[in-house]
């Protein structure tokens, strides 16, 4: 029986550049969304597993089918680099003793938000 | 699992602030960052009853969250200040002039009057048209200078008595290490002053940072659950910028151990320099009259190195050249190179 855990990823606080407007010489960093192929919003289906996924394995499955290049401006290790925010259910995941070890349940919405001039 | 607030004890917290370790709904967070605000403005003597003060606004999440709060403490502790929204269009296609309609909305939000000088207007280049002479690396130097000087001549124009700018506690503290890295003395003495005086010369108004302690990671938030309206896609032209190393090494830091950055302040704040070093002195350009520590001020210099095809005027040190220059000597072949554009 196939059990699925949604997720709603929002990135909250990036906008692209005005569409169509092109540079040639500048690799495009900047806005989270280009990290993750022009997409803000996204719902995904986690695959089921035995026990609950947490916030280090949607990192990591994040890592493995979310994000195009660049991985490292956005995961650091277990977590994510330093300067990004991460809320969950519109409350700052430092507040757990542990965050990347906060387990999802049936329905989580996080939001992150990036702070800007991601290098 | 919630966690309760640490200060009213009732409501459920929603962040952890990074200068206290505390834990705040949020209400309480609201409340503490706008009286920590308050307590800055207060004992930094910022302002003066009746002052009319243009908010540098760039539609960014930091101008957008001082601009509110400003308006706000200045109707709750009845400053008696006259609020304007001071904007700088550097000509950036793509990404000033997203974030000018936000400025734009912001004064429709707030209610307050909004004034734009463009770079254009006030030295006839826009940053699209300096990054293709100049080339990608030391652009940031041309905006940064020329922004700081359209901010003092708009400011001018309307009559402004101070400037206040939506500097966080983490740029104060990158400036510090950036400043360290390059050996800047002079700049580190000054860096971590709340005010700036404005030197008494003409050109130069006086200004201040009123959210110089408070946390980058607060004004995010601040901006969130407030629901205010901001710009936020970095430039465009700054993933060369030095200071994205700075930024870098202190996030970092700050990941460690929280108050780094109020420690490297703190540093910066009490630093003294040791006797017999050679400080520049302060006077003013002896073209546009704008506060200077050489003959020339560096918005002129930059200006006539475009002007002349000679983009480098300006970078590095050339003095010896800058003088021949000025006073319109020939120069050789040898040296016109090394002034010219550069590869990249």
């Amino acid at each position: 029986m196939w059990r699925s855990v949604t997720g709603l990823l929002e990135w909250a606080a990036s906008q692209a550049p005005a569409s169509g407007h092109k540079r040639d010489i500048l690799p495009e960093i900047g806005g989270a969304e280009l990290l993750f192929d022009g997409v803000k919003d996204q719902h995904v289906t986690l695959p089921s597993q035995s026990k609950p996924w947490n916030m280090k394995q949607l990192l990591a499955w994040i890592r493995g089918n979310l994000l195009r290049d660049r991985p490292e401006l956005f995961v650091q290790g277990d977590s994510v680099r330093p300067g990004i925010l991460v809320l969950i259910n519109d409350t700052d995941w430092e507040l757990m003793t542990i965050p990347t070890e906060y387990d999802i349940h049936s329905v989580f919405y996080a939001k992150v938000l990036l702070l800007p001039e991601l290098q | 699992m919630p966690v309760r607030c640490s200060s009213c004890a009732r409501s459920r917290a929603v962040l952890k602030r990074p200068k206290t370790g505390h834990s705040l709904c949020r209400d309480c967070f609201f409340w503490a960052f706008e009286e920590e605000t308050h307590q800055t403005i207060v004992s930094g003597r910022l302002f003066n009853r009746g002052e009319t003060v243009a908010i540098g606004a760039s539609g960014g999440k930091d101008s957008t969250v001082l601009a509110y709060v400003m308006k706000v403490l200045n109707e709750r502790y009845d400053y008696g200040l006259n609020l304007l929204l001071l904007s700088v269009d550097e000509g950036i296609t793509g990404y000033r002039d997203d974030s000018l309609e936000t400025v734009k909305r912001n004064q429709q939000q707030y209610d307050l009057p909004l004034k734009i000088v463009s770079y254009e207007e006030l030295y006839g280049w826009t940053m699209d048209a300096i990054v293709k002479q100049v080339g990608l690396k030391n652009n940031c130097t041309f905006c940064g200078v020329f922004r700081r000087q359209a901010l003092d001549r708009g400011a001018i124009m309307l009559n402004v008595d101070k400037i206040c700018t939506g500097h966080n506690a983490d740029d104060v503290a990158e400036t510090v290490l950036m400043n360290v890295l390059r050996g800047d003395v002079a700049r580190l003495r000054r860096c971590t002053a709340i005010s700036t005086d404005g030197g008494g010369g003409d050109g130069a108004v006086p200004r201040c940072k009123p959210l110089k302690y408070a946390y980058e990671k607060e004004i995010v938030l601040y901006a969130y659950f407030k629901k205010l309206d901001y710009f936020s896609t970095e430039c465009v032209y700054s993933p060369n910028a030095y200071r994205g190393h700075a930024r870098a090494f202190l996030k970092d830091l700050e990941a460690i151990r929280p108050s780094s950055i109020m420690d490297v302040i703190h540093s910066g704040e009490n630093l003294s320099v040791k006797e017999g070093v050679k400080m520049p002195v302060q006077g003013t350009c002896s073209r546009c009259g704008y506060i200077s520590s050489q003959a020339l001020c560096k918005s002129c210099v930059l200006l006539e190195g475009l002007n002349r095809g000679l983009p480098k005027l300006g970078i590095g040190k050339h003095h010896r050249l800058h003088g021949k220059i000025l006073a319109q000597q020939p120069l050789t072949p040898a040296e016109e190179n090394k002034l010219k554009t550069l590869e990249f």
